[in-house]
């Protein structure tokens, strides 16, 4: 019998923002404990959100009937580390009450046809990883992040525009503050939505954007066929300037796990898509044994379930030129600030509905847009349609930098 | 009603203005498959607290794991509250009147109580079915439930206990013709388990209806009359309006106050949007919020005119209007914000050959992936068709359709009669920094006469 424990443990603090005053406080501490029983071929679960002690866990998972799933691979064995990171600077409330009302008493001053309203937290989270064939790996990590809506006082929308920063080592939230302050002040020069193809910026490429695409960097859905690129590993599908990596431990961008979920080191970046060419599948050790390759330390596991395959931080590789940069270079270009529900159909065919976007000329910004959609497909998006991708995420600290692409903007 | 550790708390010997505390004790449990081997078969026992302490104009708030030191917690709040800056003091509890209540509707039923085997059984047993297709490519099959009990008590002399009990199972799928995918589901949810049984035929007609769309075209983006069907005008409701109606919204805004009143025409004269908590053995149950306010059914929009709004206690007082029990948090982590239950369309009088006859030419969005929405909502959908001289055509493929809330409302030119209520154990609303949080929606068919389609 081999069994494994998982004990995550959180404590944090975060305050509201409402209307544009702090209307909260709070602080939290959870326990949460999970463990893994290989027997006899069969992997069972057990977990608890509460305090527990290991035996206790231990005893439940041994005592469940019928839960027990195939297993024919093996965990890692005698393997340890201990990494902590970040800075416990906003681990107090009263801390995170200076910061966000200073942040605050700014933005008001500088701009008071808003209505501000948002959260910010502060976060220790201690990962202990442990299993009865000498593995034993900690992880601990300060995180704080903030994200402030902002609605204009004669909108009707529920709100119409937001952002973020986050960090493990902190952070400065008056350099988010600054750094949105000039669109806020172009938000009320709204301008007639410029038709047909255009280049756009897209400021926060996410799921929207990768979602299609992710299925076939899975090993499990690349072999059985279910994807739009099923047998075009290898081979070049994308623009030279699109490449797009699994971090796994990149804590300037926000992610920190050097192993994943089933203890398989994965610390530098996994390639998937470099220069365009195919380049990799991500694997777990399920995956790794049906298929007969290695882990690519794709393991995801909670505390509360058996693991399964899925990335640690899907992120495209930066290029030459900063967003500023590329602003100032183009003659014209729209910046989509914020983009919700856009989806792709099973032949690959793109639209994105956009609620915030900005123009610039020459450099210069111009004014706001009303809302639109965007309609390209992820063949040309990411291929002859991909200008460029900017060497910097648009806010610090951001998982991906910019797109620069064209595509079809629909009134 | 009873639970040890809030019987033994004095809530009133505490220094602050208000104050509560909620357990939430959630039993639940996810079985995966995928392409017929068993992946993860899982129980997730949950136990945690959310405690509250209303003081000098502010709340301040602790989640925790630890539930037996409630009172040193509570005592820590107060303690927490001292030491800020007091904020404006509001009057968020004269009006709340003690009660103690329990609705234990589901003891002796608790999905939790089923053996893990039981569940199995059901998801093997469409194994076969499922797995038939020569078209299969890949297929899943996911099976979720839970049994939540959730305590509450608070300093007011309020105290309930409320179970909710729900399961559902999932059938994911894609199929393949030469090059061409199509990636579908089938699903389905239910208060009781054995109302699980006997999808066998849902599955089979299912997959015959998804192979249709392996031979379908993209759309020409544009503007189409479109006919949704009530699965779709659920998250409609949800997404276009619902949001719209959390006055957590209105907060701070004056404009919208003065543009949002209560009697302003903002609908067809054929749309009524209601939201109710008590719909007993939906995924939008909710008889009590988590500030102790007992759920209602509040009309939003009636007959095209604004009726209704949802509240907490804090949007309530400051918009002079009535707490309606919307005040809702996914777990035991989160504080309550202003959130929907069940919300629908209620239905019209058109039947769906006469919807159809009314839309003409136009597409008819059958279901959908995903929603979302702001003055702009979006619906993605996963299998939608033409509708030409009054009848349904072929299959087409749509990314999305999106609108105007504003404008989308106005051009909805009937309703039918075929109203459903839709429930769901995995998913739900997001909002902030809470999801997913158990909601239902419903509606019959419905025609607009103009959407964006791409």
């Amino acid at each position: 019998m081999v069994h494994e424990f998982l004990k995550i443990e959180e404590e944090g603090a975060s305050l509201e923002i409402e209307a544009g005053a702090v209307s909260s406080f709070k602080s939290a501490r959870k326990a949460m404990n999970g463990v893994r029983v290989i027997k006899d071929g069969q992997l069972s679960t057990a977990s608890f959100v509460g305090e527990i002690k290991e035996e206790e866990l231990l005893q439940r998972c041994l005592d469940t009937q019928g839960g027990g799933v195939p297993c024919d691979y093996e965990l890692p064995k005698n393997s340890q580390s201990e990494r902590k990171l970040g800075e416990p600077k906003l681990r107090g409330l009263s801390e995170l009450h200076r910061q966000a009302s200073a942040a605050l008493e700014f933005l008001r001053s500088k701009n008071d046809r808003f209505i501000y309203s948002g959260k910010a937290v502060s976060q220790r989270t201690a990962r202990t990883h442990s299993n009865s064939q000498g593995l034993r790996h900690y992880r601990e990590h300060d995180e704080a992040y903030w994200w402030i809506t902002y609605k204009h006082k004669e909108s009707k929308s529920l709100m119409d525009g937001y952002f973020t920063a986050q960090g493990f080592s902190g952070f400065n939230f008056m350099d988010s503050v600054q750094r949105h302050l000039p669109l806020l002040n172009a938000f009320e020069r709204l301008l007639p939505t410029p038709l047909g193809m255009r280049k756009v910026i897209i400021v926060h490429p996410h799921e929207h954007l990768f979602s299609k695409l992710g299925q076939s960097l899975r090993i499990d859905r690349y072999r059985e066929g279910s994807c739009l690129y099923a047998g075009k590993l290898g081979q070049k599908i994308f623009s030279d300037k699109f490449s797009l990596d699994d971090l796994r431990d990149d804590p300037s961008r926000c992610v920190f796990r050097p192993f994943d979920g089933e203890g398989t080191p994965a610390s530098a970046p996994l390639p998937l898509i470099s220069k365009g060419v195919f380049s990799n599948l991500i694997c777990d050790l399920r995956y790794g044994k049906k298929y007969g390759v290695p882990s690519t330390g794709n393991g995801q596991r909670s505390f509360n379930s058996n693991a399964g395959l899925g990335f640690n931080g899907l992120a495209l590789q930066g290029g030459p030129s900063s967003l500023e940069q590329f602003v100032q270079s183009m003659d014209e270009c729209i910046l989509v600030t914020l983009a919700m529900g856009g989806d792709t159909t099973d032949n690959g065919d793109f639209s994105l509905p956009v609620n915030l976007a900005f123009v610039y000329k020459n450099g210069q910004l111009q004014g706001r847009l009303d809302s639109f959609t965007l309609k390209s497909s992820v063949s040309e998006m990411f291929g002859p349609r991909l200008l460029a991708v900017s060497s910097d995420p648009a806010d610090k600290n951001g998982l991906n930098p910019a797109m620069v692409m064209e595509m079809e903007v629909l009134a | 009603v009873k639970l040890d550790c809030l019987d033994r708390l004095d809530l009133s010997k505490f220094n602050c203005d208000y104050c509560d505390v909620r357990v939430e004790d959630v039993r639940r449990t996810d079985i995966g498959y995928r392409n017929g081997e068993l992946l993860s078969c899982d129980s997730k026992p949950s136990l945690g607290a959310f405690l509250r302490v209303y003081a000098r104009g502010r709340w301040f708030y602790a989640s925790s794991t630890a539930l037996d030191s409630l009172e040193e917690q509570i005592k820590a709040l107060c303690a927490t509250a001292e030491g800020f800056p007091g904020g404006a003091a509001k009057d968020l509890f004269s009006a709340i009147k003690p009660y103690e209540r329990g609705l234990l509707n589901y003891r002796g039923r608790e999905h939790s109580a089923l053996p893990l085997s039981k569940k199995r059984e059901l998801c093997e047993a469409y194994l076969p079915i499922l797995q038939s297709d020569p078209l299969l490519r890949e297929s899943s099959i996911y099976y979720s439930d839970y049994y939540k009990v959730k305590h509450f008590k608070s300093s007011k002399g309020v105290r309930y206990a409320y179970d909710k009990n729900l399961a559902g199972i999932y059938f994911y799928y894609t199929l393949k013709d030469g090059e061409q995918l199509f990636d579908d589901y089938i699903r389905a949810s239910s208060a009781s388990f054995e109302d699980l049984r006997g999808l066998e035929g849902k599955i089979r007609d299912g997959m015959a209806e998804s192979k249709l769309f392996l031979a379908a075209k993209t759309v020409t983006p544009g503007n189409y009359r479109v006919l949704m069907a009530s699965s779709v005008v659920g998250v409609f409701a949800h997404e276009s309006f619902g949001h719209k109606s959390e006055a957590d919204a209105m907060l701070g805004d004056e404009n919208a106050k003065k543009e949002w009143a209560i009697g302003s025409k903002i609908a067809s004269d054929c749309v009524t949007i209601v939201d109710e908590g008590t719909l007993l053995g939906s995924s939008g149950y909710c008889p009590f919020d988590d500030e102790g306010t007992p759920a209602q059914k509040t009309v939003l929009i009636d007959k095209g005119v604004l009726s209704g709004r949802l509240h907490s206690l804090s949007t309530a007082q400051a918009l002079g209007e009535k707490p309606t029990g919307n005040a809702r948090s996914i777990d035991f982590e989160y504080e309550p914000i202003v959130r929907m239950t069940s919300t629908y369309v209620e239905a019209g009088k058109d039947s769906f050959e006469e919807l159809l006859a009314k839309c003409g030419e136009g597409i008819y969005i059958k279901d959908w992936k995903h929603g979302s929405g702001l003055s702009r909502f979006t619906i993605a959908p996963k299998k939608s068709y033409w509708v030409r001289q009054g009848k349904l055509a072929e299959p087409v493929l749509v990314a999305v359709i999106t609108g105007s809330v504003f404008e989308t409302l106005g051009r909805i030119e009937a309703c039918g009669s075929d109203f459903e209520m839709h429930s769901s154990v995995l998913g739900g609303c997001g909002k902030n920094d809470q999801g997913p949080l158990p909601v239902a929606d419903g509606g019959p068919t419905m025609l607009v006469s103009e959407m964006q389609v791409s």
